[in-house]
């Protein structure tokens, strides 16, 4: 078994493990088969990483298997630049989740960690599937660990949330499932996206196609207008729940775009680029906006997660190098950024219950080591230099600038939106007077938090630092996928003709 | 400003707000392509250097004081930029480090002796005491230095940015040479008003009214004598107040002549900005220049605002007060103590306007449109037609009968109707 399927399917059958047997390991040995089972789908990934050859723009890992053959479905796997960080990313979350619930989450913890578990490997899969129904699947078996977690774990208003997560999203994916269906038979009875990726297909059918990839991405990157249920669904999912929300499952909708709309219809992304652009500066500047505002702490991040990601979609449809790769590299670090902004979040709810502002002030006073990760995780969301949160930013701006100054100009006012909501925050919930006597009695965080944090500022400084070992392994993908939009399909046609 | 006096005069004398006068000068190359900009720029400085002077003289509280000032110092700077003399800029940054250092530090000695008091309304007289003498020596080398006293280093910088103004020929430099001119006079004002309310004079540190005074100082310590300094904070003065005496005359000519030690780091159009050419070609050497100094105008203006701050805060204390409420009367003091209402904006306005429209997005796009309209609209929309179509589904046999017969009767009538009519005679 290779490692792509292993890393697949180690996390989904140790979590099957753990579901079905772990009530009679006890809560502790729950934890510890959970977080074992994390490390090992993490370790499995590793090798994809060292054994990538970032020269090539080649799928890599190759593995394809008849499934269904009466309809060409083929059990069919591959990891090229732009995947391969996701796949660490996703496994290496996963033991951040997994740590961030051991000692919070006491009802039912085998039944959560083993949810995680799987939900880890099925996101593997979306980024590693090269068969459309193989996707297809993934992308929708995401749904369904996320939705208990949110329905079970989550908070208050768990069941609305749940509820209008998934319809949410799985409204959108009708129409690509029409999408997916209309290219087997276009294409003579194939599933391959790489197949499709030399599909000659006339405009007319593009821009109708684009738009049906585009309701299941949007939804799930999320761009404004359909951003809605993301904070509602963050505010409800307990704080693992958030962290992979953040982290890795909002990057699904935006590969997609990667995979789909970008290489299979490039003339259509060519011309519907206007459209894409305003709706990702309007994420920017209208939820830049929005987010400044908010009062519970946890909406005020996830509206500044479809701000970020307005920059990722920015990246992509400006179509040179230094977008497409920064949006990709955004998306990485929003990844270890965003978890890291949810996990502060979850360590000031476990002590106080609360996710409002206003019940806060003064906390540096009694979580002096606490304040400091808050800091810096504050600051990698407004894109300081040196963290990670910069170096997605900085090559998106550049990019838009390279293609429209005005365009670039709107975006790097993100950076002023960012600074506002994260230093306001930080301001209203970390310095000043403690007004609330609570605050006083709260305790710093312990080992296992920091163990958890260090972990992501880690990661957070040294990609803001060095993020070469990030950027290499894409070059080449990047470098082809800008080719193959450049020439389009239209002009083969052309050609033919 | 509110952080630690050390912090302060790391931030004010060298690094973070200069370094925007710094990116200027590096880009000399960019600025020196557009007049507009150095038009600009030399507006903005002379603005600065002006009116953030003024505002220096109404602050009561001693670090504030040396703040305003290192503004209005900043403004000296840009207006150099502007008249494209990039190495006077980058000479003024550096002897004004020295001196505002100095003057930080002074104040940060000060404030010790005075048990964390820092309104200078309440000081005075610290001159008559021994262990104060090094502090207030050191002092009025910085305050020297500062309105440019000839052969202190801030002379020679400041000089050489009144005269590079004189020079320029762009359209804003008549504007420019005014704000530069009266702005030294108002430098020497406030600085020698802090520095005679602080050291000279009645001692008034015993009129602290009770409420500001220092929470963690004891009920009778503010009457006490001033607490000497001790040597880990002398020495800095010492140090710090060499440099801000001799280091402008020494270094002149290295940053006013020909292929100074700035070398090609700074471009200058000389065709079309020879205000540094003929600075260049006006000095010829640190005596010659102070000798030259004692007979212009900036000389006698700095001398103007020494002589008014002693007269008014030495000499005739009741005057400042007729003046106060004179300038309170017209509003003029309102505006000054506002900052010329330039945070009030910000509070207000930006921050208000920011604020609001976030607010408006949040509840009248996401909340209402979005949420409201399309997404729980919808769900509304499905469950309204759900339940229209469950009551075409009862259940009742007489329902169905009653529909069915009315069908029947319709489906007949339709039918038979061209027959009807034409019996009815329609």
């Amino acid at each position: 078994m290779s490692y792509l399927s292993l890393s697949i399917f180690l996390p989904i059958v140790l979590g099957g493990v753990l579901a079905l047997f772990g009530r009679y390991l006890g809560q502790g040995g729950a934890r510890w088969f959970a977080l074992l089972a994390a490390i090992a789908g993490f370790i499995v990934t590793i090798p994809i990483y060292t054994g990538f050859d970032g020269s090539s723009a080649a799928m890599q890992f190759v593995e394809n298997i008849p499934w269904v053959t009466r309809f060409n479905i083929n059990y069919h796997l591959g990891v090229d630049g732009i995947s391969l960080w996701f796949v660490l990313l996703t496994a290496f979350i996963t033991i951040i989740a997994i740590l961030s619930a051991w000692e919070v989450i006491t009802d039912r913890f085998h039944l959560y960690a083993a949810a995680f578990l799987i939900l880890s490997g099925i996101m593997i899969g979306v980024f590693v599937a090269l068969d459309a129904v193989l996707f297809y699947i993934f992308f929708e078996a995401t749904l369904i660990p996320m939705y208990l977690i949110i329905g079970i774990w989550g908070g208050q208003n768990r069941i609305y949330a749940a509820f209008k997560f998934f319809l949410y999203t799985l409204a959108g994916s009708f129409l690509m499932l029409l999408a997916i269906l209309f290219l087997f038979f276009k294409s003579g009875y194939s599933f391959s996206i790489l197949d499709w990726q030399q599909l000659i297909i006339p405009m007319g059918a593009q821009k109708v196609l684009f738009f049906a990839f585009l309701a299941a991405f949007a939804v799930k990157i999320p761009m404004w207008p359909v951003h809605t249920w993301l904070p509602d669904a963050h505010v409800q999912a307990p704080t693992a729940g958030s962290v992979v929300l953040a982290a890795i499952m909002l990057k699904l909708g935006a590969y997609g775009l990667l995979r789909f709309n970008l290489p299979i219809l490039p003339d259509a992304s060519k011309d519907l680029a206007w459209l894409m652009i305003a709706l990702s500066l309007v994420a920017v500047v209208y939820v830049g906006l929005v987010a400044i505002v908010q009062k519970d702490m946890k909406k005020l991040v996830a509206y500044s997660s479809v701000a970020h990601m307005g920059f990722v979609t920015l990246g992509f449809f400006v179509f040179n190098k230094l977008g497409l790769s920064g949006g990709i590299v955004q998306m990485i670090a929003h990844g270890f950024v965003s978890a890291g902004m949810f996990l502060c979040i979850g360590v000031l709810y476990d002590r106080l219950h609360t996710r409002e502002i206003a019940d806060y002030s003064g906390v540096i006073q009694s979580m002096p080591k606490f304040a400091a990760f808050a800091l810096l995780f504050a600051m990698a969301n407004c894109g300081l230099p040196a963290t990670a949160g910069f170096v997605g930013e900085w090559m998106v701006i550049l990019g838009a600038v390279k293609f429209d100054f005005w365009i670039g100009v709107v975006a790097a006012s993100a950076l002023i939106w960012g600074a506002a909501y994260s230093l306001w925050l930080y301001k209203r919930v970390y310095l000043g007077p403690v007004t609330n006597p609570k605050v006083h009695l709260m305790s710093d965080i312990n080992a296992r938090e920091m163990l958890i944090l260090s972990l992501l500022a880690a990661a957070t400084i040294y990609m803001g630092v060095h993020p070469k070992p990030f950027t290499d392994p894409m070059e080449a993908s990047v470098q082809q996928l800008i080719e193959h939009v450049g020439q389009g399909k239209l002009a083969l046609i052309g050609n033919n003709s | 400003m509110e952080g630690p006096t050390p912090i302060s005069a790391l931030i004010h004398a060298a690094t973070m707000v200069t370094a925007g006068i710094f990116m200027v000068a590096r880009m000399s190359y960019l600025y020196e392509l557009s007049d507009t900009a150095l038009n600009l720029i030399m507006i903005l400085g002379s603005i600065t250097a002006l009116f953030m002077g003024i505002l220096g003289i109404i602050q009561n509280d001693i670090k504030r004081v040396v703040a305003y000032s290192t503004l209005s110092q900043l403004g000296y700077m840009t207006v150099a930029l502007g008249a494209s003399a990039y190495s006077v800029a980058v000479f003024h940054l550096m002897t004004h480090a020295f001196f505002k250092a100095l003057l930080f530090l002074g104040a940060g000695a000060v404030i010790v002796a005075m048990h964390h008091n820092q309104d200078i309304r309440y000081m005075g007289g610290l001159a008559r005491y021994k262990n104060m003498r090094i502090t207030w020596l050191t002092s009025l080398v910085g305050s020297l230095a500062l309105i440019g006293a000839p052969l202190f280093s801030g002379f020679y910088s400041k000089d050489a940015i009144i005269e590079a103004v004189h020079a320029s020929n762009l359209p804003a430099h008549g504007f420019a040479n005014f704000a530069v001119l009266a702005g030294v006079f108002i430098t020497a004002f406030y600085s020698f008003r802090m520095y005679f309310l602080v050291f000279h004079g009645k001692e008034r540190w015993d009129q602290l009214p009770h409420d500001e005074h220092h929470a963690d100082d004891h009920h009778d310590e503010h009457h006490d004598l001033p607490i000497n300094p001790g040597w880990s904070i002398n020495l800095p003065l010492v140090l710090l107040a060499i440099p801000s005496a001799v280091i402008g005359g020494w270094a002149l000519m290295q940053f006013v002549g020909e292929g100074g030690f700035l070398g090609k780091a700074i471009f200058v159009d000389h065709s079309a900005h020879p205000a540094m050419q003929n600075l260049a070609e006006d000095i010829h050497g640190a005596w010659a220049m102070a000798l030259h100094g004692l007979s212009a105008a900036p000389f006698w203006l700095a001398l103007a605002g020494v002589v008014s701050s002693w007269y008014l805060y030495l000499k005739n204390p009741a005057i400042p007060a007729r003046l106060k409420a004179f300038f309170e009367g017209i509003g003029v003091y309102q505006l000054l103590d506002n900052k010329y209402y330039l945070d009030w904006f910000n509070e207000h306005v930006v921050a208000r306007i920011t604020r609001g429209l976030g607010t408006a997005f949040w509840k009248a796009g996401d909340e209402v449109l979005i949420d409201g309209a399309l997404v729980n609209g919808s769900w509304k929309v499905v469950g309204v037609v759900s339940a229209l179509s469950k009551r075409l589904q009862t259940g009742y046999l007489y329902h169905y009968a009653l529909v069915m017969i009315a069908g029947l009767f319709g489906l007949a009538t339709y039918a038979l109707w061209p027959y009807l009519a034409r019996q009815l005679g329609l």
